[in-house]
């Protein structure tokens, strides 16, 4: 599974971008997306149309981790929300890596087989292999509780105003941190 | 104090920077944000330990002293009268620096909120699930009038009133027998008209704002004999978000 | 200046304490006479062991304060009258000045503004008017190793409290009233007027500073050496005065 992270501030403006792969079952923790040409601008469009949804949902759940909202399945992407009660959006796409059809089909490319290799393990988990599985929203909620927690130390540095990139390098490592524990 | 995050540790700056280098650059490079590089002068607490290494509920219950925040708020009121043209513009100074406050202290109330509901260790909340997000005003202002005001004071408000006049449904008011903020600061007759519990005022204006409830907040006196600084806040929504509000009832939203 | 002390109206109280009064006053009145019958200035430092500093006795006629005692009700209030405060900068201004006890003579501002300055001076001249002690040289005792920084025993002289540095005028006694003085690290005079068998004078005066220190001191209006308008400092401080009494 690859992932792509994003805040965004209350006004819009992404403060955070972060792009890794599956660490279970095997994984590597690096990100591949099925269109790697165009995943670098593709995953931005897709996590920005999902704000829509986003702002209707806020206003019927409470709740601040809105679970699985948006699907776009020509890049078989899914959304996952998280709100603070401030106002800054925590936007995960997740995108299960393309299983092969059929296990003779898979060495069809010769350059993906190290990669499907590592997937037909990591499918073996339960988090990678389906999206929307209750598996999957519980440990994408620790995962956005955890980043929740790194995010309010930020805000709450006096030379942090809301809607700044946030630059620092440890934030980083605690994001990446926390996908290696439990994406 | 521990740095700020711009200035943190080399050390993970550097580990930052294999991960990066180690996935294809075709894929990764131009979607992230570019890493600062480590420049000179960065420097790092002595114990390596990073305000991200320190846990938010250390200071849960610590309390500090009256008398340095009460020097400290007065001299912040002496700072924002700096060059001001009227009561009004230092009113407005003072909320003005109450308003990030507000903002951050949103998220740290709900992180505490939902860390101690997790764990349950020495929490005295019996409620397992995390707080909702306020959606509706009544929702929004219990909590103003009793999380954040022991969060800041240590005990509630002392009223949570709604306007009874129809012109106005938009206007709530929180009273605050004695403020804290107020306790050692007299007025001065010529400025009778001032409330440096405008500051107060501005903390509420940043949890209106940050949960997406578009307000006006200003600080009133209205002395009675028994509490002679006795201030009511005055919450006034904006129309956005009555329309919101109506929205909501009819949907049944809570 | 008025000079004028109103000696009737003692006349009031209970005659218990008529009994008790006389007593204290004219013992005090008779060391007043002996010890400054014809000097100049009209100090006198005693050196009782129990007051850590110079107690200044002054007989009712030298001093002047516009103060008369209007006929207290009950013997409690009497023991806990205070009747006034004066509180003096380091300039020598006057900065606040309240009265506690209806009934008694008003000063005109002016007048206030005399006596603070006045009493500013007297204080000073009382600092440096006290008693050098020389100290025998073979003399080696560990309290007057001690004294504070202004009292170099290298010199060969101590003040008469060894240990205490000088501080001046501490208080001042008549028989309508006593006048306890108050000094600040910082300069600031409290001039407390009460009863003069008004006991536990020190915590009374602690109090009232705390009370400064919190409510004017702390208050960001408050125009450091101007004169005091604290509308809270006045609510506490009657209302603490109120509540002793």
């Amino acid at each position: 599974m690859s992932y792509y992270f994003t805040i965004l501030s209350p006004t819009d403006t992404p403060i955070f971008n972060i792009a890794f792969g599956t660490s279970k079952g095997g994984g590597d923790g690096i990100a591949r997306f099925r269109f790697p040409d165009t995943a670098q601008y593709m995953n931005q469009f897709i996590i920005h149309s999902s704000l829509d949804i986003v702002e209707e949902a806020q206003w019927t759940n409470g709740g601040m981790y809105l679970k699985h909202i948006d699907t776009y399945p020509p890049a078989a992407a899914y959304i996952s929300a998280f709100l603070t009660p401030s106002g800054a959006r925590f936007l995960l796409l997740h995108q299960p890596p393309q299983l092969p059809s059929g296990s003779s089909s898979g060495l069809g490319s010769s350059s993906l087989l190290g990669s499907s290799a590592s997937t037909t393990r990591a499918s073996s988990s339960s988090v990678a292999a389906n999206p929307t599985s209750p598996q999957t929203e519980e440990a994408v909620r620790q995962f956005m509780n955890e980043v929740y927690e790194s995010y309010v130390k930020t805000s709450m540095s006096p030379f942090y105003k809301q809607g700044m990139e946030i630059k620092s390098p440890v934030f980083r490592t605690k994001v990446t941190g926390a996908g290696k524990k439990w994406l | 104090m521990a740095a700020p995050p711009r200035h943190s540790s080399m050390m993970s700056t550097s580990n930052a920077g294999t991960l990066q280098s180690s996935t294809t650059d075709r894929q990764q490079a131009p979607q992230q944000l570019p890493t600062p590089q480590p420049t000179q002068g960065l420097r790092v607490p002595s114990n390596r330990k990073t305000i991200y290494d320190r846990h938010l509920n250390r200071s849960r219950n610590a309390e500090s002293s009256r008398a340095s925040f009460a020097y400290l708020f007065g001299e912040m009121v002496t700072y924002a009268q700096r060059r001001v043209t009227g009561i009004q513009d230092l009113e407005k100074r003072l909320n003005e620096q109450g308003y990030p406050l507000g903002l951050r202290l949103l998220d740290l109330l709900f992180y505490r909120s939902t860390s101690t509901s997790s764990s349950a260790l020495s929490s005295s909340s019996t409620s397992s699930s995390p707080p909702n997000r306020p959606l509706r005003i009544i929702t929004l202002l219990h909590l103003i009038h009793g999380p954040l005001w022991r969060l800041l004071f240590q005990r509630s408000a002392d009223a949570l009133e709604h306007s009874v006049s129809p012109d106005t449904p938009n206007e709530y008011m929180i009273t605050d027998n004695d403020p804290l903020v107020n306790t050692y600061i007299s007025v001065p007759r010529e400025m009778n008209m001032l409330n440096c519990a405008a500051f107060v005022a501005g903390i509420i204006e940043g949890v209106c704002d940050g949960c997406g409830f578009e307000a006006k907040v200003s600080a009133h006196n209205q002395p009675t004999e028994m509490w002679p600084s006795r201030t009511v806040f005055l919450v006034r929504f904006g129309d956005s978000v009555m329309e919101r509000e109506k929205v909501l009832e009819r949907n049944g939203v809570k | 200046m008025n000079t004028s002390i109103h000696h009737d109206q003692v006349g009031c109280r209970t005659a218990k304490d008529i009994n008790k009064l006389p007593t204290a006053l004219t013992r005090k009145e008779q060391a007043d006479f002996e010890h400054f019958p014809a000097t100049s200035t009209s100090t006198s430092i005693s050196s009782e062991k129990s007051t850590p500093a110079c107690c200044i006795l002054c007989s009712a006629s030298t001093l002047s304060i516009g103060h008369a005692v209007s006929t207290p009700d009950t013997p409690d209030s009497v023991a806990m009258a205070v009747f006034s405060l004066i509180i003096i900068n380091k300039a020598g201004g006057l900065i606040y000045q309240r009265e506690f006890q209806a009934g008694l003579r008003k000063l005109s501002t002016n007048d206030y503004l005399v006596l603070a300055g006045t009493f500013h001076g007297v204080h000073a001249i009382t600092r440096s008017i006290t008693p050098k002690l020389p100290l025998a040289p073979t003399t080696n005792s560990p309290a007057a190793a001690s004294p504070g920084s202004n009292t170099p025993v290298a010199s060969g002289y101590s003040y008469p409290i060894p240990g205490a540095s000088v501080s001046g005028l501490e208080y001042l006694e008549t028989d309508k009233f006593r006048l306890t003085c108050f000094q600040t690290l910082t300069g600031t005079k409290f001039l407390l007027f009460t009863d003069p068998m008004t006991g536990n004078v020190d915590t009374i005066i602690n109090k009232i500073y705390e009370l400064y220190a919190d409510y004017v001191m702390k208050n960001p209006f408050y125009q450091l050496e101007m004169p005091v308008r604290c509308e809270a400092f006045d609510r506490h401080l009657g209302a603490w005065l109120r509540g002793r009494t």
